[in-house]
């Protein structure tokens, strides 16, 4: 296109964002970096790393955090897969499924926790249904502040971004690819698993990651219904805000960052990986 | 000669809401032929095909093959083929693996597999290209793996659903010549569906033609081209001219009274004229030629021939066309148009 | 037949799963006296809300939200509009590079450099400013409203803008009579996004907030921490007005699916 002034034209338009995210975003995160090297005298040191990863505690902290991710993100997989292949259909109502599963990623994450922390609670509907309804149980079951109660609170906050994704790669399926596949002889299952599956893979992947890096840094659920249940979002809180103690809970922030880098850097590295055996191969 | 594939569609009809895309569709398509469904889009041939192939259901009526019932038969059990217009070849597996498909979920066993994809593949003339991956094929290609892989089971049935649009101009007559050639072999029943009568021509025992969820004429590639039932049919098959007559007597008569000579077998009353542009003969006005005054009002240079836009003095619109050299007139000339009764094409409208 | 009886019940079910907390949170908020194991309070009241405005300062709260969101959806658009425009139709060295450091911020968790900002704002005297906790939630809105506006820029036609100029408009006439009208979708999609993000924003803001810059999210928390899940209910309802209302703006624009670009890495 015809440039109206050349490169320093298109800094000039650059500076604004450049600048406003060097100084409200990396000077702050660098700031981070930097607290979790020193000391309060400003000395450097390791310490604050080892406050956090060289105690069982710390540990405990991260493998609460990945079990709770992992387990909701499974369980999410299972209600994207149905929800996906019924949004295909059409059916009175679409609309409405559709609208339902946005909601839980666009109101405010506090308004969904609270919600839930009075569903579940022991008084609450769940415990009423599964008690005086099924009678199921005796007496009323702890949901909330439990792990497993968070697994699912997870599960109805994060399983819309998994949705959303294998619902767009259904969507942009040939459907004549699994017509083939009946006309070819082959029952429903066969299709799903030979023939839809495979196709999905990719989906299925971007699907769990982005669920998986949404449990992970979870953290008004785990807050208000999470209980002594601490994830690392909630516990760097709690060390800077109550033991005031920022050092250390930067140095627990720069982990839960390099961790979470990790994962998407790994995530791309496997999804080109995968991309570019296909594109090998045609 | 074959003896399976005796299809038999009985009083058909499917709606959507409101909508009827089919209705009535009866159709017997005996063992072995090749049959096409030819229309316009949206006019059902596809859903009709759909129906056969189960991959919907219809509100009412049966199919029949080989004196079984299958209107509820799941596709996956009516052991048919089908070629797509998207290929809709499966991405994730390579060509000979795409072929061998159908054999896979049919539990044959993987050396037979492998024997009869190979075979497959070769009667399409791609047996060297067995490895790669669809995506590395050519539309006319990918077209081709398709037809191995609907015919590699031997269906009862081979469907085709616009087998050639997705492919460019100069693929599309090879991959023409391909089906007929495959399905004269094979000696199976196939149905075609397509909307360009010259390939419905070209490959067809039986022609089909279908306007708005009707079969409104069915008969031989010669049938329909000589005597279509009716002006859209006419239309369908691709004549350039029409003109709106009355007919009395055997004489026909345009609008504003100018007499144009038919054929004898007329039908009378109101009815349609139609004629290939190649088969008006134009001459310079004035000579002692018999036929419709008209101007000269465009004219358009095609290579081979001359392509002329008439009008005539009634208003009526005609086109001509000549080889070049044969005649020379220029727009604003004033020529007579000579209808040869004999390719007169004359239906009710 | 039976079939869709069994897809309708689970219909049901998923319906059910995603809305009753919701309903949970509006019966809180309208319940009078909904203790132990009732299922439905003795009562209906509006009393809460009342309430909420009483002790919890609800309006001063409520205009600190809105004020705060509409501030930051200016900057955001400060910012994001001339950076989206040169990465996407001019010529920007390490171009790929530039657009993974402006989605850092979504990238890593919200927690991660709330920490930093916190530290920093409060050295510069920000925190407890609406213009410091709105620059926070520039920090969220920014990498989105970017991605938004890059698309819309790409996705613009070049023959219009040559028409334009054909048509003797000067760089400041083309934009505001060609470019703007075009955009203008996608310029109100990103500050609709940004509105929200600063909005619904919790954890920066808890970091940030003082006295005087209460938002609603944090009094929502703010309530449940001092045990009245009424008032927090109260306000909650208020809080989710704009998301739903959002939503179903949203929906009738696009099918969610199509929404993704702009999600990635969220």
């Amino acid at each position: 296109m015809r440039r109206l002034g050349g490169g320093g034209f298109t800094a000039l338009l650059l500076l604004p964002l450049i600048v406003f995210l060097a100084l409200a975003f990396y000077y702050p995160l660098g700031f981070t970096l930097v607290q979790s090297l020193t000391d309060a005298k400003g000395h450097a040191t390791l310490a604050n790393f080892a406050h956090f990863l060289g105690r069982r505690s710390g540990w405990a902290t991260l493998w609460l955090t990945l079990l709770l991710s992992a387990l909701a993100t499974a369980a999410s997989l299972l209600l994207c897969l149905p929800l996906a292949f019924l949004l295909r259909r059409r059916f009175a109502g679409v609309g409405v499924v559709r609208f339902l599963m946005m909601v839980p990623i666009t109101i405010p994450a506090l308004v969904g926790a609270l919600g839930l922390l009075i569903l579940y609670d022991r008084t609450g509907w769940v415990n009423a249904l599964l008690v005086r309804g099924l009678h199921l149980f005796a007496s009323p079951i702890p949901i909330d502040y439990t792990r497993g109660g968070l697994v699912l609170f997870y599960v109805w906050m994060f399983f819309p971004y998994g949705a959303l994704v294998i619902a767009a790669a259904l969507g942009a399926m040939d459907p004549a690819v699994e017509e083939a596949a009946r006309v070819c002889g082959a029952p429903p299952w066969r299709v799903l698993v030979s023939v839809i599956l495979p196709l999905l893979r990719p989906a299925l992947l971007a699907g769990s990651v982005m669920i998986f890096l949404q449990c992970f840094g979870a953290f008004s659920v785990p807050l208000i219904a999470g209980g002594n249940w601490q994830p690392i979002a909630v516990r760097i809180y709690t060390v800077a805000n109550v033991f005031l103690d920022w050092h250390t809970a930067s140095a627990m922030a720069i982990v839960m960052a390099s961790i979470q880098c990790a994962l998407v850097l790994t995530y791309q590295v496997l999804a080109d990986r995968a991309a570019r055996r296909r594109a090998a191969r045609a | 000669m074959t003896t399976t594939g005796h299809l038999e569609i009985e009083g058909i009809a499917k709606s959507w809401g409101k909508l009827a895309a089919l209705s009535d569709i009866t159709l017997d398509i005996a063992a072995g032929r090749f049959v096409s469904l030819l229309g316009p889009s949206g006019c059902g041939k596809t859903t009709l095909l759909r129906l056969v192939a189960g991959s919907l259901a219809p509100d009412s009526g049966r199919l029949v093959l080989d004196g079984r019932e299958i209107t509820r038969l799941p596709t996956h059990r009516r052991n048919m083929g089908m070629v797509f217009q998207s290929f809709a070849l499966f991405p994730h597996l390579s060509v000979a693996e795409n072929v061998a498909f159908p054999l896979g979920v049919r539990g044959v066993g993987r050396a037979e597999r492998e024997r009869r994809a190979a075979e497959a593949l070769a009667m399409v003339h791609l047996a060297a290209y067995a490895g790669a991956s669809p995506r590395q094929l050519s539309g006319g290609q990918q077209q081709r793996v398709g037809l191995a892989r609907a015919i590699v089971y031997r269906p009862t049935v081979l469907l085709l659903d616009e087998p050639l649009s997705n492919l460019d101009t100069a693929l599309r007559e090879e991959m023409r010549l391909e089906i007929g050639e495959v399905t004269h072999r094979l000696g199976i029943t196939a149905i075609y569906v397509t909307h360009d009568q010259r390939e419905a021509l070209a490959l067809s025992d039986e022609i089909a033609v279908m306007r708005a969820g009707r079969i409104v004429q069915v008969g031989t590639p010669t049938d329909i081209h000589r005597r279509p039932a009716n002006a859209f049919v006419a239309g369908f098959l691709g004549y350039a001219n029409a003109l709106p007559l009355t007919v009395a007597g055997g004489v026909g008569r345009l609008a504003d009274g100018t007499v144009v000579a038919l054929p004898p077998e007329a039908p009378e009353g109101t009815a349609v004229a139609f004629m290939h542009a190649s088969d008006v003969v134009l001459r310079a006005a004035g000579s002692d030629a018999v036929g419709l005054a008209c101007e000269v009002t465009e004219l358009a240079f095609m290579g081979e021939r001359m392509e002329f836009a008439l009008r005539h003095v009634s208003g009526l619109r005609l086109k001509a066309a000549a080889p070049i050299g044969a005649s020379v007139f220029a727009r604003g000339d004033r020529v007579t148009a000579e209808l040869p009764p004999e390719r007169l094409v004359v239906v009710p409208p | 037949m039976t079939r869709r009886i069994l897809l309708a019940g689970l219909l049901v079910l998923f319906g059910l799963f995603i809305v009753l907390p919701l309903a949970m949170v509006a019966i809180e908020a309208l319940g009078n006296r909904w203790f132990g194991s009732a299922l439905l309070p003795a009562s209906w009241t509006l009393r809460w809300f009342r309430y909420a405005a009483e002790t919890a300062n609800l309006e001063a709260v409520l205009l600190n939200t809105a004020y705060i969101a509409l501030l930051a959806t200016f900057f955001t658009l400060v910012v994001a509009l001339p950076a989206a425009w040169a990465l996407a139709r001019r010529h920007v060295a390490f171009k790929a590079g530039l657009v993974a450091l402006v989605l850092l911020p979504r990238m890593i968790p919200e927690i991660t450099f709330a920490l930093g900002v916190a530290r920093i704002f409060y050295n510069f005297d920000l925190t407890n400013t609406y213009a410091g906790i709105a620059l926070a939630h520039v920090i969220l809105a920014a990498p989105f409203a970017v991605l938004v506006l890059i698309a819309t820029f790409e996705g613009m036609d070049q023959r219009l803008l040559e028409a334009g100029r054909v048509c003797g408009c000067g760089p400041l006439a083309l934009a505001r009579r060609v470019i703007l009208p075009l955009a203008m979708p996608g310029i109100i999609a990103a500050a609709l996004f940004s509105f929200l993000a600063s909005y619904n924003d919790f954890v920066l803001t808890l970091l940030v907030y003082g006295p005087d810059t209460v938002t609603l999210p944090v009094q929502t928390y703010l309530s449940i921490g001092n045990g009245y899940m009424s008032v927090a209910g109260a306000i909650s309802v208020i809080l989710l007005a704009p998301s739903l209302l959002f939503l179903l703006l949203l929906l009738r624009m696009v099918r969610p699916e199509a929404l993704l670009g702009g999600m990635k890495g969220a």
